[in-house]
């Protein structure tokens, strides 16, 4: 396979151009910029709060320098809180094209429309020369998450997501496995297959912190959805979505917009540090999707039952469907049938080495069905963290 | 191999499913479990050895008659595809166990082979909503 060179060093699978705004008050006018624009690979992300955040300005960041990204466009009203000139600083010092316009500073809505397309087009130039070169699956992040999970999603499509993951870090790729607030019940089985006691501690600590922010906030990780669809209490659904992981030891436990340091199976512990201040540490599937691509992730292995249709901005989102009744409803936004092992049609570890060859199928070139339908659903919110501790990427 | 999840260290005791659906066993457990499995409608599986319920994998009309353990039984409910079935009786306050893990425990004394789900098991962590209430433990 082939990726895009970046100037940092790393090698991204896609060539997208970021427009993103900077507080919800600029958000039409980077729309309005994207929508003109009427390209593939010209995307808006965003974030609308007011108000500073070193957790959003970090995944901002992390998001505006991905390898799949080769240019950004930032959009901000004028007043806000963000701190434009520390990203856009960033931005240009990982060699990528950066051009930021204050709308308040630019003459407003229809002047600043018209800048950012201008500049757009410049950008969409200049970043349509980036270098291909070859990649390895070894150089391949992939994170995985479950959403509108089922009854089924545990013994189906789960499995062989950790199959795959198993293939893939048995070839050298990072994977990154999340949400501790749904893995409650499954913490002392992880810190067992922690590389070391002091990460397994680590987990279970997070775990911990997990369920005493999920019983403040006054519900568990646990949609209605996921009842109607035979899954009863937190930790059964936790046990399901831990066959994510696959078999591998865990190698590190990250935080959102850390980057994995090698090849490896990681947690990522999503739930903020301190007292609970800002609601629901994930408030939607897409929450997630996009912490994972903030630490790097190329690709996304999206499990469901009950049917998810997202995909995301930045990296391409693989659909793996573990209810064989859903995914006759929706096969047009599946693309993997892991409900023919339900039906016993296939094995778990065949359906692993299917997502295996799909990822490398995507990670050259091939759109995902979310992909090709235009899903690049993004949300960012406030959270807080403390740095991860010195247990959790143990040296190897 | 690959584990339907990595519970057990023992590799001869994890769970997997390469379905084995040879006639009317369907038995999805590898090792010395094996031969302890009975006679099963191919329309349920046992995750695990150890599991007290069965899960659904294609949709059972109330009454209809069921092979469940070597036993004929007739459903009392229409079970859905992912639902659990409680595999022997299960006295109230005893854990439900499925993947060869504690999921929650009985809230009521529950049959063989009656659906076990919101209204007669809760989990030992955190509430479980559904859309009509926010909480449905007593």
């Amino acid at each position: 396979m082939k990726g895009y060179l970046r100037a940092d060093g790393r090698k991204g699978i896609r060539n997208v151009l970021l427009v993103t705004y900077l507080v919800e008050c600029a958000h039409h006018v980077a729309r309005t910029i994207v929508t003109r624009a009427d390209s593939d690979n010209i995307q808006l992300i965003g974030f609308p709060g007011c108000y500073p955040n070193d957790y959003s300005l970090k995944i901002m960041e992390q998001l505006c320098t991905h390898p799949n990204v080769g240019g950004v466009v930032i959009v901000s009203l004028g007043c806000e809180g963000f701190n434009r000139e520390h990203l856009n600083k960033t931005i240009s010092e990982s060699g990528r094209p950066v051009s930021t316009f204050v709308i308040q500073e630019s003459g407003g809505t229809r002047q600043t429309v018209e800048a950012g397309l201008q500049a757009v087009s410049e950008i969409q130039r200049e970043i349509a020369t980036a270098p291909m070169v070859d990649m390895e699956v070894e150089e391949l992040v992939v994170g995985t998450i479950c959403g509108g999970s089922d009854g089924t999603s545990g013994i189906s499509a789960n499995p062989a997501v950790g199959s795959c993951f198993d293939m893939l870090v048995d070839r050298g790729a990072a994977c990154i496995f999340e949400e501790t607030g749904e893995l409650i019940g499954c913490e002392q089985i992880m810190a067992d297959r922690a590389v070391t006691p002091e990460l397994g501690r680590e987990i279970i600590e997070a775990v911990q912190k997990a369920e005493n922010y999920y019983r403040v906030m006054g519900y568990g990780s646990f949609a209605p959805g996921n009842a109607e669809g035979g899954l009863t209490t937190q930790e059964e659904k936790s046990m399901g979505a831990y066959a994510k992981s696959g078999a591998s030891q865990i190698h590190g436990m990250i935080k959102p917009g850390d980057i994995p340091p090698r090849g490896g199976l990681y947690l990522m512990d999503v739930v903020p540090d301190g007292d609970p201040l800002f609601g629901f540490p994930n408030i939607s599937d897409s929450a997630e999707i996009v912490e994972m691509i903030a630490s790097g992730a190329h690709i996304i292995l999206f499990t469901t039952g009950r049917g998810s249709v997202v995909g995301s901005a930045i990296s391409p989102v693989i659909k793996v469907c573990a209810n064989p009744e859903t995914y006759r409803k929706m096969a047009d936004d599946m693309d993997i049938d892991a409900g023919k092992v339900i039906e016993g049609r296939a094995a778990v570890t065949g359906v692993g080495e299917e997502i295996y060859q799909l990822v490398c199928s995507v990670a050259g070139g091939e759109k995902t069905k979310s992909e090709a339908l235009g899903h690049q659903e993004f949300v960012l919110t406030y959270k807080q963290f403390e740095p991860i501790g010195p247990a959790c990427l143990p040296r190897r | 191999m690959v584990a339907v999840t990595v519970f057990n260290s023992r590799p001869e005791l994890r769970p997997h499913l390469s379905p084995d659906r040879d006639g009317e066993l369907i038995c999805l457990c590898t090792g010395p479990s094996r031969k302890n499995v009975k006679m099963t409608d191919k329309r349920f599986v046992l995750l695990h050895a150890s599991d007290n319920v069965l899960v659904c994998c294609a949709r059972v009309t109330a009454g209809e008659s069921v092979m469940l353990e070597g036993k004929s039984v007739t459903l009392h409910t229409e079970i859905n595809v992912g639902h659990k079935v409680a595999r022997v009786n299960i006295a109230k306050g005893a854990r439900i166990i499925k993947y060869g893990a504690p999921i929650g425990s009985a809230t009521d004394d529950i049959a063989f082979s009656r659906h076990v789900h919101l209204h007669n098991m809760k989990s030992d962590y955190i509430p479980s909503h559904t859309r009509e209430s926010k909480q449905r433990e007593e």
